[in-house]
Formats: structure tokens, sequence, C-alpha cells
């Protein structure tokens, strides 16, 4: 549906977004990017796992592993406190990106 | 269902990554692999179609391989990061200092000093050290100078001396009726209480055991403020009635008496010197802590005054005790009591004539200059952690100059400076917290050595590691001394810029911050080495000279021991022939030169004095004819081996019915025979008892020990003796080691009666050094303190010059390539020593200057800026130092140029 440029400089953000409202383990956020996104979006594992991994790394996020009571023992990842920085500057880039992109393009109906 | 982590591990094919981030990606694979599986079972898959779905997300396994290869090398994670990531899969990690972050700290330190095992276990050794030492003189300033004196408002307690200095004796032991005019007419106190030695034989239940003990007013435990731990303390009645009640001190009733918790109201067999009823009711058990001015004292009577007791004023040999009245202070107090001595002075000028009264606060009378002593010791002791931790700094800031390519690496890597500090801060902490745990056994091994300093006033020294104040302090001195000697490396480390570091470790050089710093430690330690040392210089001389003095006898090859007189002895019939069976006894054992039986012992007494008059002289107003009046069987003065200087000694042609003949000291001819000789003056004692003839004169004998001034003193034999005067001190001369014939000597004793009981075995040479054995203790800490420090200290200095020709190999490569010449480049390292010891040496010797001035009360003979002493110790101090230099110097000379400008 949308180039693979388009998808890779977006799904950290995506992914950063997604865990602000609390730590997930990483098949739910797949799910939940297709979902919210009405199936036009979709990371597959190959994709979404090496981007957890590098923003781990970075120390934007951190896995941490949980048994939850009934539940399969399960990688939780969490926002750090850097990478609830880094969110909000992506943020702020972005509206800002799409914002010149339509002043840019105009204010068309598809 | 399959096993997923199997499935992802052999088809992943990852790049070489450590053992850990392995693992956790396949885990996190295979828990997706997982999530896909079950999710399509729950739609309703077959479970084969579910495991093709699952398989299914993921089909070009290599470039999955490389993508996630790639993410990791992009971030390469320090050692540290790895451990703090596995801990923190166990725990959330905090913000800041986490525990777990510090915990993994830990770990990399202990695994670099594990990789330095010669560096952690020198630092280790050299902490252990410093904080033993200290640890150690902790326990004695706990023991002598923070715990409180066992009374009630201890600081209100005094004791009253008579002072009679124009006799020898400014704190002398006043007469009875004194005591009791002085209880009727001071206003100064609560109340005042009185107490005197005694010693008694306890009978009954088990060997008969000579215990001390004190006879003493009823207000005595009052005065002092001090409750039994069972029973009671005396009443008034107990001091009139004569009754006869004990209290008994704690250690009694728990050795003798095994803790009886029935032993007040029992009756004990026990025969007060010199004679006396047998059975005493034990009424009072006093507490473990109770000590007063000796710690051997192990039961209290009533003092009990006989009427003619009470009267005397010129039989001086009471402690009296007193408690100020809340207001009153020690000035005010001395001038009331001073006024009472004046009165009694003029009301009975022929007994207290010139004597007044001296005033002394109880904990100055127990420690005197003992706490002087504590002080120096702490000093020193302190001195010694200090000079460790300088060298430690040096070590450490060695080890970062070696280490700063590992610092920029990390650095540059994202490694914040605050973390490399800390990491220095934790290796420092691991090495002094070892040494701390080492430490603790230091004060535990030196017991029974350092427990002697520990005053006979105070409770004994009590050193254990379940003594919670000895462990915090332990503990307390590590993380400070830790803190101490690795702030400096620690700031250093975290100065360092990358580029910075990385272009001076290419270089080979170290900072000349760093450098200056770790010079300045330097001369620190060469400066608290000096001061160290001339105090055990000061000391040591102090003990030469005491041990130099001409003591008028032969104190070698001298065997002592009490032999305390029996009620049964006490008549003056029975006496001598029981002194003659242990006399021929003892002589007749192979070895033994000569023995006999003195009243007091040289070393042993600074009274026992007798006023006299030489015949047909007159009192010069200034004279105190007041002499030292010693008893002996015959030949006691041939064993003891005096110096007679005229006429002859004592011998057994002076029995009782001979002719009354004496032998005098040169003091008393030099003071009271007017230049001519004493041979045939007479000397008389007392009014109602016939004169004396003087038979020798002997060389003074140092009857008071070494510090008191000499006295007039003489010498009578015992048959002629007064009754009052037992001779209890044997004396036996031997060949060889006097302690070999102790068991002999006893054996004589026990058959000539089996129940004499037998005390304080001794060497003569002992009995002299526990007159200044406080002293020999201390000195001996110090010389050890003093060696200790001058080791790590040229070890400080031999590491820096080592270090430095290390580091400057390539520069002293080039020097030599150019033509420098052994000597130049020796001079060159040499130099640097030379100057840093020199300005460690000027520093050290100002500061020992103005330090061992406070010792003025220790040295005997010697001054505390005795420049002989300081220029010893420089002289060692710059010898010591010079064979440090000359080692790294002599290296640098050697290094050869071609292997340095190749290796570079």
């Amino acid at each position: 549906m949308f180039s693979a440029e388009l998808k890779k400089g977006s799904s950290e953000m995506l992914i950063l977004s997604l865990l602000e409202a609390r730590p997930r383990h990483g098949y739910e956020i797949g799910k939940l990017i297709e979902a919210r996104s009405g199936g036009k979006l979709t990371f597959a594992l190959p994709t979404l796992y090496p981007t957890l991994l590098r923003l781990e790394n970075r120390g934007w996020i951190k896995g941490r592993w949980v048994e939850k009571a009934g539940e399969r023992r399960r990688c939780f990842y969490r926002l750090t406190s850097e990478g609830r920085r880094v969110l909000s500057t992506q943020r702020k880039t972005w509206s800002a990106f799409i914002d010149a992109v339509h002043a840019v393009m105009g204010r068309s109906h598809a | 269902m399959r096993d997923w982590e199997r499935y992802v591990r052999t088809h992943l094919p990852l790049p070489p990554l450590t053992r850990e981030r392995k693992s956790r990606i396949v885990q996190e694979l295979a828990s997706q692999f997982e999530d896909f599986y079950r999710e399509a079972v729950a739609r309703g898959m077959t479970e084969s179609d579910a495991d093709a779905f699952a398989r299914a997300q993921i089909t070009d396994w290599t470039s999955l391989a490389s993508t996630l290869g790639d993410v990791e090398s992009s971030h390469v994670r320090s050692p540290l990061d790895r451990w703090s990531e596995r801990l923190d899969d166990r725990a959330r990690p905090k913000k800041g200092m986490s525990p777990i972050g510090l915990l993994a700290d830990v770990r990399y330190a202990l695994r670099l000093l594990r990789k330095t095992p010669v560096f952690a276990l020198a630092a280790i050794g050299t902490l252990a050290l410093g904080i033993g030492a200290n640890t150690t003189i902790f326990a004695l300033v706990q023991t002598m100078l923070l715990q409180p004196l066992p009374y009630q408002d201890p600081d209100r307690v005094v004791m009253v001396w008579e002072d009679a200095s124009a006799a020898g004796f400014p704190r002398n032991t006043p007469a009875p009726a004194n005591y009791r005019d002085w209880r009727a007419m001071s206003r100064s106190f609560t109340d005042i209480a009185a107490a005197t030695f005694a010693s008694a034989t306890l009978t009954g239940q088990g060997a008969p055991e000579v215990v001390l003990g004190r006879r003493v007013t009823a207000n005595f435990f009052p005065v002092l403020g001090v409750q039994p731990l069972l029973g009671r303390v005396f009443a008034a009645e107990d001091d009139e009635s004569g009754t006869r009640v004990v209290v008994i001190s704690h250690a009694l009733w728990q050795r003798r008496y095994g803790g009886d918790p029935g032993i007040v109201g029992r009756t004990i067999l026990m025969r007060i010197d010199p004679a006396g009823d047998v059975r005493h009711e034990v009424i009072g058990v006093a507490p473990p802590s109770f000590v007063f001015l000796s710690r051997e004292i192990d039961y209290w009577v009533p003092m009990q005054f006989s009427p003619e007791e009470a009267a005397t004023r010129d039989n001086h040999y009471l402690m009296v005790v007193a408690r100020l009245k809340p207001a009153v202070s020690i000035e005010a107090a001395s001038s009331d009591m001073q006024a009472i001595a004046r009165r009694l002075s003029e009301q009975y000028p022929d007994t207290n004539r010139g004597l007044g009264t001296v005033i002394v606060p109880i904990r100055e009378e127990v420690l005197g200059d003992t706490r002087v002593q504590v002080i120096a010791l702490m000093i020193a002791a302190a001195a010694i952690v200090l000079i460790a931790c300088a060298n430690l700094a040096s070590l450490l800031l060695a080890r970062a100059s070696v280490r700063r390519g590992e610092y920029a690496v990390r650095l540059s890597l994202g490694a914040t400076r605050g973390r490399l500090a800390r990491q220095v801060l934790v290796e420092a902490l691991c090495l002094s917290i070892a040494g701390g745990v080492l430490g603790l056994a230091i004060p535990i091994l030196t017991t029974t050595f350092v427990e002697q300093i520990v005053p006979i006033g105070l409770q004994a020294l009590t050193v254990s590691v379940m003594d919670w104040r000895l462990f915090a302090f332990a503990g307390v001195l590590s993380i400070a001394t830790g803190l101490l000697f690795s702030v400096g490396p620690a700031l250093q480390s975290a100065h360092a810029s990358t580029a910075d570091v990385l272009q001076q470790h290419a270089r080979g050089h170290s900072g000349g911050r760093n450098r200056a710093f770790r010079d300045a430690l330097v001369v620190l330690q060469v400066a608290a080495t000096l001061v160290l040392l001339v105090a055990a210089g000061l000391m040591l001389r102090t003990l030469a000279n005491l041990n130099g003095v001409e003591r008028g006898f032969d104190a070698n090859n001298l065997l002592t021991m009490q032999v305390p007189s029996m009620p049964k002895y006490a008549d003056p019939i029975k006496r001598p022939p029981f002194y003659e069976r242990i006399i021929a006894g003892v002589r007749a054992l192979p070895g033994v030169r000569g023995v006999a039986l003195g009243s007091m012992l040289p070393f042993q007494s600074s009274g026992n004095t007798r006023v006299f008059r030489v015949e047909g002289r007159q009192l010069l107003p200034e004279d105190l004819p007041d002499a030292l009046f010693r008893v002996g069987t015959a030949d006691y003065l041939q064993t003891l081996g005096v110096t007679l200087v005229e006429g002859r000694l004592l011998d057994a042609r002076d029995g009782a019915d001979a002719p009354r003949a004496i032998v005098v000291n040169e003091t008393l001819v030099r003071r009271f025979m007017d230049g001519q000789s004493a041979l045939g003056r007479q000397i008389r004692f007392g009014l109602t008892e016939p004169p004396f003839t003087v038979v020798g004169v002997v060389r003074d004998v140092l009857e008071r020990g070494y510090e008191r001034d000499p006295k007039p003193g003489v010498y009578v034999s015992q048959p002629q003796g007064p009754r009052f005067l037992p001779t209890t001190n044997l004396v036996v001369r031997v060949d060889g080691d006097p302690l070999s014939y102790a068991a002999a000597v006893q054996r004589v004793i026990r058959q000539v009666d089996p129940e004499q009981p037998i005390r304080q075995v001794r060497t003569m040479t002992d009995v002299i050094g526990l007159t200044v054995g406080d002293r020999r203790q201390q000195t001996t800490l110090l010389v050890v303190f003093g060696a200790l420090a001058l080791v790590i200290a040229s070890l400080g200095l031999y590491g820096l010059l080592a270090q430095t020709v290390s580091a400057r190999g390539r520069e002293i490569g080039i020097r030599i390539a150019l033509g420098a010449t052994w000597r130049t480049v020796t001079q060159m390292v040499m130099l640097r020593g030379i100057v840093l010891t020199s300005v460690g040496v000027g520093i050290g010797a100002v500061l020992a200057w103005s330090v061992t001035r406070a010792m003025d009360t220790l040295l005997y003979d010697v001054g505390p800026t005795d420049p002989l002493t300081f220029a010893l110790v420089v002289g060692l101090l710059a010898g010591v130092s010079a064979v440090a230099c000359a080692i790294p110097a002599m290296r640098a000379a050697r290094v050869d140029p071609m292997l340095v400008l190749r290796d570079q």
C-alpha cells in the first residue's frame, strides 16, 4: 500500500507512540499498527523486530521479560524517558512536516 | 506445538554476538512465532496450518540475520553495560545511583582487581595495616577516653591528697585523724570517703587464694554513687559495730563462687591481713564495671578504725575520695581545703607542719600521662592511614594513566564521565572495605599487648568483633579511606576529554596536573613518616635513658615473689624460724647464689618511710628527716648486689641480740652527716626505740623507681626491725634465667607450709619493666608505626619514579641515543626523587618540631626537639629514599634506545 521508504521512516515513531500509554509486547505492537491503520500499515516480523532492537539499543525503549497471570512469558517494551523526549520532538517535526506538505500541495479531497 | 526457540536458532544465521544477546533475540522471535501460531489456532486453523502460518512470517532468514547483526554492531556495549543489562532483567533499574548499577560496578571492579593481583594485594595489605592500627587505637581511646568512669556524675568525683612535696610526696596518703578533720571541717563536698589497701586469704571451697581488697568507710560507695549489683553496700552501723561483712567484686563472685545467685547472706572464709576473724558475711556484689583506682580489687570491708587508729596523724595510708557539691568548683574546693590544712598545721605542728592538700579530678588521677600517650598513638595511627591513602591515590593515578586508553574508548562510545568516576570510586571502596575486614583482625590479635597501656584504674580493655562500635569505626574508616584516596584519581578520570586522552595516550605521557598531584602525595608521605619516626625515636631514646640509669643494684638474674605474711606468723617469735626454713631450702637448690626476704624491693614502693633523728646533730629548719625504711633478712643487700661505699653490709651477725646495726644510703649521708663519715653515728626512729649504729654506706638504690627524686634510705636486719614491717618479698639470685627456678622455689615454700600463698612471681627485670610498662608498649607501637610508614612511603617514592621511568622511556631512549651518559640519565631521575624527599623532610621536620612538644611529659632525659634524634631520623629517611630512587634511576640508565624507539 505504502512504499517501504515511507513505512521505514515512520515505523520508529509509530512504535514509540504506541508505547506511550503502556508497555506492550512485540506481537501486540504489530497487531495494533495493523488494526489502527485499518490494515493499511502492516509491519511484518522481519521489519518490526529489528526496529524494536534498534530502538532498545538506542535506549529509547526498554524490553523486560514479564510473566503475567495466566499468560506466557513475554518481552514487554516500555518507553524510557529518553524515548519520551525523542517521541515528542518527532511528533513536532512530523506535524510541522505534514503542515508544510499540505501548504505546498494545497488541501484537496482525495 | 513447536519448540519455536529451537526453530529460530536453527534457521537464523546470526553473526558472532555474545551469548546473552543471541538468546535474547532468539527468545523474542520465538515468542512472536508462538503468538502468530496461537492466533491462527484461535481463528480455527488446524495445528499444521497454524504452524505453516507462523513459519510464513519469516522467509528470508539470512537478510533478517544480517539486519539484526547491523543493529547490534552499531551498538557496542561495554562489559559494564552487559553486566548491568543482565542484572536489569531481574529488577527494574532506578534513576541515578541505582543499587543494581552499583552492584554491576562492584562486579566489574572485582574482575579488574583480579586481573592485577599484585596491586590488589599490596593495596589491601596496606589498608588492612592502616585501618587495623587505627581500630586498635580506637579500642584504646574507647576504653580510656570515651567511656565514662563507672560512677554517678563522675566529673564531680575528686581525689583529695595530702601535699607533702617537701618530703618528696606531692600526692601523699593522709593519716586517719587528718581525714576525719577534713570531713568534719570542709564545706565543699557532699561527703568525703576513705579507703585503704588490704589483702586477704580466701580458704574453704577451693585452693587458698590471696585476693586484694580495700577497707573503706561506710560512705565510700555512696560518695562514688555506685549501687550494688546484688545485696547492699555498707551502712554506718557496719563501720561502727565491728561486724564481719564484705562486698565482693563481680569478678570474684564469678571466679570463685561460680556466680552463685544466693551469694548474698552466705558466709565465706576470709582471713584479712594481718589477723582477724575468718568468717565474713557477703552483703553485696559490686557491679561488673566498678573500678576504683585498681581493677585488681576483689573485695571491700568496712574501715572500722580502732580508737587509736582514728587518732593517729603520723601514719599516712588513706586514699581519700570526695564528691564536690553541685555548684562548687575545683578551685573553690582547693582553697577551702588549703585553709583547713593551714589550721591543722597550726594546731598540730609536730605532725602537720608543711602539709597542704591537693585536689585531683578522678579522671586525671586515673589517666595521668596515659592520655597524652593515647593521643600520640592516635595521631600516629592517623598518620599511617594518611600515608597509606596518599600511596594508594598515587598508585590509582598511575593505573589511571595506564587506563587512559580504556577511558577514552568508553567516553567516545557514550559512557558518561560520572560513570567513569563512579567506577574508580567503586574500585577504591572494594579495596578499602576488603582492607577494613582484614584489618579488624589486628585489634583482636594485639589485645594482650595493647591492653597493658590501659591504666590500672580503668576497666580492662575489651576487644571483640561483636562490639558494634569497633565494627562501625572500622566500617566508617574503610569507606572514608576509600573515598579519600580515590577522589583525586576519580576526578582525574572524569576531567579527561576524549581527544585529549587519546592524544596523551599516544604520547605515553601523563598530564602535568596529574604529575604535580602525585609529587605532592609523595611529599606528604615523606613528611608524615618523618613525624612518626621522630616520635618513635624520642621514645626509644627515653627507654634507653631509663635503662642506662644507675640503679644502685644488679637487677639481672634476680627472681622475686611475694610470700604474704599469714596471721599464724604474726607472732614475732614464730616469724624468723619460718623465714629461715624457706631461705635454707631455697639456698640448697643448685644454681642459687643468694636468697633473702625484704620488706619492700627496689622499684616497688616510693614510700614506707620513717622519721629519724641523727644523734648529736641539730636539726636545721629546712631538714626533712624522713627516710625510706627497708628491712631485710641477713644477706638481703648482698643478694640485691648493692654497691658498698664504706663499712660493711648487714649479715647473720646482726641478730636480735646483737648491737643494733643500720646501713644508710649516700643521700642520707650527703644531707645529714655534714661532710663527715657516717660510720659509727647513731640514728634513732621514734622516741622509745633504742638507736641504731651506722655500720655501712651504700650507693643509692632506686627504691622509688626511675622518675622520683632520691630520698634518704636505711636498711636494717629483720631480727632487729620493727614488728609491723614483715619481710614478705622473696628475692633469689641465680645463675641463668630466673624464671626457670620459679617452680623449684615455690616447691620449697610449699614444703615449709602448704598453706602459704605465693603471688607475683617475676624477674626483677620485669618488676622494673612494669614501672615503665605502658611506655614500653607505646614505644613498640610507635616504632612499628614508624617502620610501617617508612616502608609505605619509600614504596610510594619508588613507585612514582619507576612509573615515570617507564612512561618517559621514549624520551630517555632519545636522550641516550643523542649521547646522554649513564650519569646524566640517573641524575635526571634521582634529582626528582631527591627534591621530593627534601621537601617532604623539610615539611616533616617543621611538623615534628611542633608535634613532639606535646610528648614532653612522656620523655626522660631527652628534649622533644632533640637534635640527635632529628638528625638520625633524617639520615635514615634520606638513606632509604636514596635506595628507593636509585633502583628506578639505574633502570632508566639501562634503557636500550633501539628497543624503545622501535617500539614507538
